[in-house]
């Protein structure tokens, strides 16, 4: 019998709402607990079936040929093997032209995306009204990306006076950086043939960082923000890769 | 399980048995099985057909990598895929909300602008399932549906739909549980 406690718990798994160590802890005790387990397995299977709850829609025909594409790209690397067969061996042979009826038209959804479209227009448009509506308009607002990786969890936010050329830059779930090294924020800007410094980030052990910073020049034009891993203290010019990119 | 519906699955178990062996029209197939039902799923998690088409790109990327650790003893095919595409899914949405954290606390902190800083600084039968899907769901009472929605499509943890809901989190621990529970019983009955 699981308590309900557990119960809690194994939803909690199967949500993928449990933190790292919390997934470990638990999926020790699947390893040992075979009623569990089933249940887990259960529970999978029901969520999943949520699923199907959602309308249908096409994606772009584009996306399926970029799949392939870079599948193929793996197709040397690609681990071969089989997966493991329920009870009975799997088909011998398989029935492509029932697989082929399960090709779905456009024109049959075509109406769903549509609505779809519209609503995510809708979305953009409230969204917009907003930030028009912010006492902060003016301020530029840029978001980083990771360039790698090991920064793709990364999050780097700029804000931006381009009239007071005054800004802030946040960093969150960005590693330390290693001994000798300093993380350093740029802004590229046409008017210059190199990006204009804006100092160091120094970034603490709990992966933050909060700092506020004037560049070294005028910046006219902030077309993009960047910040590359650079020697300690910072260099007049970028060298290091750069990290976090974005406008 | 109906015999349609065991059919289907040992054909989708055959296709991912083919793209393990890196047979890529199995995958081009299994693709066009699953990829309509797993795209609006995403889109509904993430609001962003954009970044939906990016999930599911890194999603069937893992399936066609990993498609010999399916295991069918423990799920269908179909449950092996939606579990993959909305943990890629939630891993989106959780760096989406710690950005939206970041931003609106550098906004914040913008407003009280210090002068200078140390540092510088697939369809009938699916069609059927869809149908079924909505006859269970409609068996389980609103908050309790309300609350399975928010985790499963909205990728909030327990505490995140405790926290929007302004309910204690033990209660919404149970209507997820109760829930879940309910609807699992419901898709055998409707079954």
């Amino acid at each position: 019998m699981i308590d309900e406690a557990k119960q809690d718990l194994a939803v909690e798994y199967v949500l993928g709402s449990l933190d790292a160590r919390a997934t470990g802890a638990f999926e020790a005790e699947l390893q040992a607990d075979a009623e569990l387990r089933a249940f887990v397995d259960e529970l999978r299977e029901t969520t999943a079936v949520l699923a199907h709850a959602a309308p249908r829609v096409l994606p772009p025909p584009a996306l399926r040929e970029s799949i392939l594409a870079r599948i193929r790209g793996e197709a040397k690397s690609a681990p071969v093997g089989k997966p493991q067969p329920a009870g009975a061996s799997p088909l011998g042979f398989l029935p492509w032209a029932i697989a082929a009826g399960f090709a779905i038209t456009a024109a049959a959804f075509w109406f769903e995306r549509t609505q779809l479209q519209t609503e995510l227009k809708a979305t953009r448009e409230e969204a917009l009204t907003l930030r028009t509506r912010d006492a902060l308009a003016q301020v530029r607002i840029a978001t980083l990306t990771a360039q790698n990786e090991t920064y793709a969890k990364g999050t780097a936010v700029v804000i931006w006076d381009a009239a007071q050329q005054r800004g802030v830059v946040r960093l969150s779930n960005v590693p330390r950086a290693a001994t000798g090294k300093d993380y350093q924020l740029w802004i590229l800007d046409p008017k210059y043939p190199q990006p204009v410094s804006a100092g160091i980030v120094p970034v603490g052990d709990d992966g933050l960082a909060r700092v506020s910073f004037t560049p070294e020049h005028t910046v006219r034009s902030a077309d993009k923000f960047a910040i590359s891993i650079e020697q300690q203290g910072g260099a007049p010019a970028p060298a290091g890769p750069i990290i976090l990119i974005g406008n | 399980m109906n015999s349609a519906k065991e059919a289907d699955r040992q054909i989708d178990v055959e296709l991912l048995v083919r793209t393990a062996e890196g047979n890529e029209a199995a995958f081009a197939t299994l693709y066009d099985r699953f990829a309509p039902g797993l795209f609006f799923m995403i889109v509904r998690m993430t609001h962003d057909e954009a970044e939906a088409e990016d999930v599911l790109q890194e999603g069937f990327a893992h399936i066609w990598r990993r498609a010999a650790s399916y295991d069918a003893t423990r799920s269908s095919p179909y449950s092996w895929a939606v579990m993959i595409l909305r943990s890629k899914a939630i891993d989106r949405l959780r760096v989406r909300h710690r950005l939206q954290r970041t931003v609106e606390s550098a906004t914040v902190e913008f407003a009280h602008f210090p002068e200078a800083d140390d540092a510088s600084s697939r369809t009938a039968e699916r069609h059927d399932e869809a149908t079924h899907v909505k006859a269970a769901l409609a068996q389980i009472p609103d908050d309790q549906r309300q609350a399975v929605e928010l985790a499963f499509f909205g990728g909030l943890t327990h505490e995140q739909i405790a926290e929007k809901l302004v309910t204690p989190l033990g209660t919404i621990k149970a209507r997820i549980r109760r829930g879940l529970l309910k609807l699992r019983d419901a898709l055998k009955e409707v079954a």
